[in-house]
């Protein structure tokens, strides 16, 4: 978890968002992906701290913010709150950087509001029609089946967690504790299991081409031995979009802020000072 | 070509085979998987809102059906129970679906109500809508529980989603049954709880009662009188005192320890042989028993009633001895014997009173009444009369100080005596004494008898707050005695002082009395008679009679003679100094 004296929240569209804002320097904005919230980015916090202003958001049904589900939670409704946030908290231009479906989120906002972002970099991210490949059961179930099996078993998330670390062993409890933190509330997994119903292919296909366009600059982190996105999401964007660079990293699963967070802060670093 | 389609067209139909199977497995996982969870979950619920708010949050997430429910018919109505409804944000989703009156009353008929909704689109209502949920099919399954008479499960589907309702509804009566018998274990272990918490209640106020018994019985232990000895017994081996009340130690004066370790025969008199000390360890050893015992204490040697009662089963067995300390018993036994003995003797002296009174009595009464008949004969000279008369009144005399001491007596004894001080000068009632007695020497022919006396203080000293009669009495008493068994010497009268005392005394050199008779010499009836002593008549109450006013007189008397040599009878009175009026 991340320290509660950088907490902050604020209510966008009648829907109470908690963030955490800290330290100085060009404002670098971090969304995180689904089953994940704002702790997933701890390990890269101490190494980026003194050197940004980081904006690190629990996305509505997510962390601490609000739980209620009458509003949607779609990568595109996702996109536009966080833009509000940003006009809220009169931070005119940011870093984003977007990890699983965190990453759609700023695909599409680096598309939609590109006044609001210097660069992108996202992380083992969702993009175009690919979608997390199933792991338990194939073809049929898709994998909202799985995550609603894990909202209610502490050893079915347990093991969608393991296979997302490359350092398997650095599974505790103290880390298990983290990713079940909203699950242990009704509301909590009802939102949760929203959020996985709300995701929908169109809204990041219905950007591709413009993604194609981008200026700005553009980093592809790809943890190698991410069971549950597909390589070739990763290889696809570095090809369409020109300003793009790959990052593969050999040592690192899905959950690549656990396996490597200072390769990771090092590649940002460099990336947003080149 | 067409080779080509037609394997395409087989490996299609392979794939759409194996999808199916691969659903069918799936479903077959879910479910078991459905199960598993919901039994686990059971283990931590004691609330039914509970248990079937978490089951039903299960199915629907599971089985992806958005709205389940649970209500229970309530004299009139189906109200619900649990609602969860997963594409609705209302938490908890009370009140959300409306029943009509028509498909309420299909739940009392039927127990299972099942349509689409397109076909009854009025057959309920939804209140809270969202555009991700299109309510498609309606499965209502009732069920009842022990305390629940009328209830049914109500899911409802999604249109968005493929029918989640197969026609096999085993599943769900699968899940439903365990969710009825959890309720019903609930329900149970509610009552059982009430059970448990009416025992505890029931079992505290018996425990307050044994409580208040045990004190009211460690109250009488303690506060018994009588010494009370918890004994420990091993394989009839007494292994020491594990109990015993306040009484017993005051009245062994042993210390708590000492009694712990102590032993019934130990404690007992070491004066006891060695067969009465086994059969009294033998009684002590009975289930029950009452003997008396001597037994060794601080205080000395106590004798004991001891009654046991021996309890307990097996090796470990208990004596409870209740001691009495029976001193004060014996003593007054004793006294009763004693007493008794007394009697006897009174009833003996009365007797021989009486023999002798009868005598006394009827030795003058023969000369006064021989004499006076002699004295109503015509001849008879005067010198004869005179002589008779004489005899007549000597006789008269005798009987009348006979009769006088009788009475004086019957008087000490109905307590009619009174003592009335005044001042008394006790110089000059000695010399009025003394020379009464040599008066009364000189009419029993025993003027050779010396009178001495003793009056060592002046009169002012010598006069003192006393019953002047009464003393007189006494001593005139005592003075007539000396003269009665005093044939030669002296007889003295006198007095001395003793610290706040005056010791009167009256000493004559006569036969003196025997040490054996000095004891008794002051008992009523009591004349001490030698068979080669002369008669010398009396009563035998003058002396009783002396002794019960010296008393009265918050004085003593007292004897010191030997026989052949005389005797000395000494009483005290307070010396009380006064003036003469």
């Amino acid at each position: 978890m991340l320290n509660k004296k950088y907490r902050h929240s604020i209510v966008i569209d009648n829907h109470e968002m908690v963030y955490y804002r800290c330290g100085q320097g060009d404002p670098i904005l971090m969304v995180h992906g689904i089953t994940t919230y704002s702790f997933i980015w701890r390990n890269l916090f101490p190494y980026l701290e003194d050197k940004y202003e980081l904006i690190i958001v629990d996305l509505l049904g997510c962390g601490d913010s609000d739980k209620s589900i009458d509003i949607e939670f779609s990568l595109k409704n996702h996109a536009r709150i966080l833009a509000e946030l940003l006009r809220a908290l009169h931070i005119p231009k940011v870093h984003l950087v977007g990890h699983d479906v965190g990453g759609g989120i700023c695909q599409i906002m680096a598309v939609r509001y590109a006044e609001l972002v210097f660069s992108l970099t996202v992380m083992n991210t969702v993009a175009y029609d690919f979608w997390p490949v199933q792991p338990i059961i194939t073809m049929r179930t898709p994998i909202i089946r799985q995550l609603a099996m894990a909202t209610l078993d502490l050893g079915a998330f347990r093991f969608i967690v393991k296979r997302g670390l490359y350092y398997q062993a650095r599974l505790d409890k103290e880390l298990m504790d983290c990713f079940w933190y909203p699950m242990k509330t009704s509301a909590g997994r009802k939102a949760f299991l929203y959020f996985a119903h709300c995701l929908n292919n169109q809204d990041l296909l219905e950007i591709s081409d413009e993604l194609a366009c981008l200026e700005m600059p553009v980093m592809i982190i790809r943890g190698d031995k991410d069971v549950y996105l597909s390589q070739q999401i990763a290889e696809r964007l570095h090809k369409n979009i020109k300003t793009s660079m790959l990052k593969i990293i050999p040592t690192a699963g899905h959950f690549l802020q656990e396996d490597e967070p200072a390769l990771i802060a090092n590649y940002l670093h460099t990336f947003i000072k080149r | 070509m067409s080779d080509y389609l037609d394997k395409i067209r087989r490996l299609e139909q392979r794939i759409k085979a194996l999808e199916e199977e691969n659903n069918s497995l799936s479903n077959r996982v879910e479910e078991m998987l459905l199960l598993s969870l919901i039994n686990e979950s059971f283990e931590s619920v004691s609330d039914e809102r509970v248990l079937l708010l978490s089951v039903l949050e299960k199915i629907s997430i599971l089985k992806n059906i958005p709205y389940c429910a649970c209500f229970g018919y309530d004299t009139k109505h189906w109200k619900p129970i649990v609602q969860y409804c997963s594409l609705f944000s209302k938490e908890p989703c009370e009140g959300t679906l409306l029943l009509s009156e028509d498909l309420a009353h299909e739940f009392i008929s039927e127990s299972i109500v099942r349509f689409s909704v397109e076909d009854r689109p009025d057959a309920f209502q939804l209140s809270g809508s969202s555009r991700l949920f299109i309510p498609k099919e309606f499965l209502a399954i009732t069920f009842h529980t022990r305390t629940l008479k009328n209830g049914v499960f109500i899911f409802i589907s999604n249109g968005n989603t493929k029918d989640p309702f197969s026609k096999d509804l085993h599943p769900f009566h699968q899940v439903i049954q365990i969710v009825i018998d959890k309720w019903d274990r609930i329900s149970l272990m509610d009552e059982l709880h009430e059970l448990n918490l009416q025992l505890e209640y029931r079992v505290k106020d018996r425990t307050q009662q044994l409580e208040q018994e045990e004190e009211k019985y460690r109250q009488l232990f303690n506060l018994a009188n009588d010494a009370i000895f918890l004994w420990e017994l091993h394989k009839e081996v007494v292994l020491g005192c594990i109990e015993m009340n306040d009484a017993a130690i005051k009245m062994t004066g042993y210390h708590e320890k000492e009694l712990i370790r102590a032993n019934p025969l130990t404690l007992l008199d070491d004066a006891y042989s060695h067969e009465e000390r086994q059969q009294l360890v033998s009684y002590f050893m009975q289930a029950r028993s009452i003997y008396k015992a001597r037994i060794k204490t601080k205080r000395g040697i106590l004798p004991l009633e001891v009654h046991t009662r021996r309890f307990g089963d097996g090796d470990k067995q208990y004596i409870i001895a209740v001691a009495r300390d029976i001193s004060e018993q014996l003593a007054y036994e004793a006294s009763i014997v004693e007493a008794l003995n007394k009697a006897v003797e009174s009833e003996k002296l009365k007797s021989a009173f009486l023999a002798n009174m009868s005598h006394e009595i009827r030795t003058p009464m023969n000369a006064i009444v021989g004499f006076s008949e002699l004295l109503s004969e015509d001849v008879m000279t005067e010198s004869e009369v005179k002589m008779y008369a004489d005899i007549i009144f000597k006789n008269s005399m005798h009987l009348l100080n006979l009769i006088n001491d009788i009475v004086d007596y019957s008087k000490i004894e109905a307590k009619q005596v009174k003592i009335f001080n005044s001042a008394v000068s006790i110089n000059e009632l000695i010399s009025d004494l003394s020379i009464n007695m040599i008066s009364l020497l000189h009419k029993s022919g025993k003027s050779h008898i010396d009178v001495l006396t003793h009056s060592p203080l002046n009169d002012a000293d010598a006069t003192i707050e006393a019953d002047g009669t009464h003393l007189r009495q006494i001593l005139s008493n005592l003075v007539n005695n000396a003269i009665k068994f005093t044939d030669k010497g002296f007889v003295e009268l006198g007095y001395q002082l003793r610290d706040d005392q005056i010791e009167f005394f009256v000493r004559d050199t006569g036969m003196g009395i025997k040490a054996i008779d000095q004891d008794k010499i002051f008992e009523r009836f009591v004349q001490i008679r030698d068979k080669d002593a002369v008669n010398v008549g009396g009563t035998g109450l003058g002396l009783a009679i002396c002794s019960n006013l010296v008393q009265k007189m918050n004085g003593q008397m007292c004897l010191d003679s030997t026989p052949g040599e005389g005797s000395t009878f000494y009483f005290t009175i307070p010396y009380t100094k006064t003036q003469l009026s």
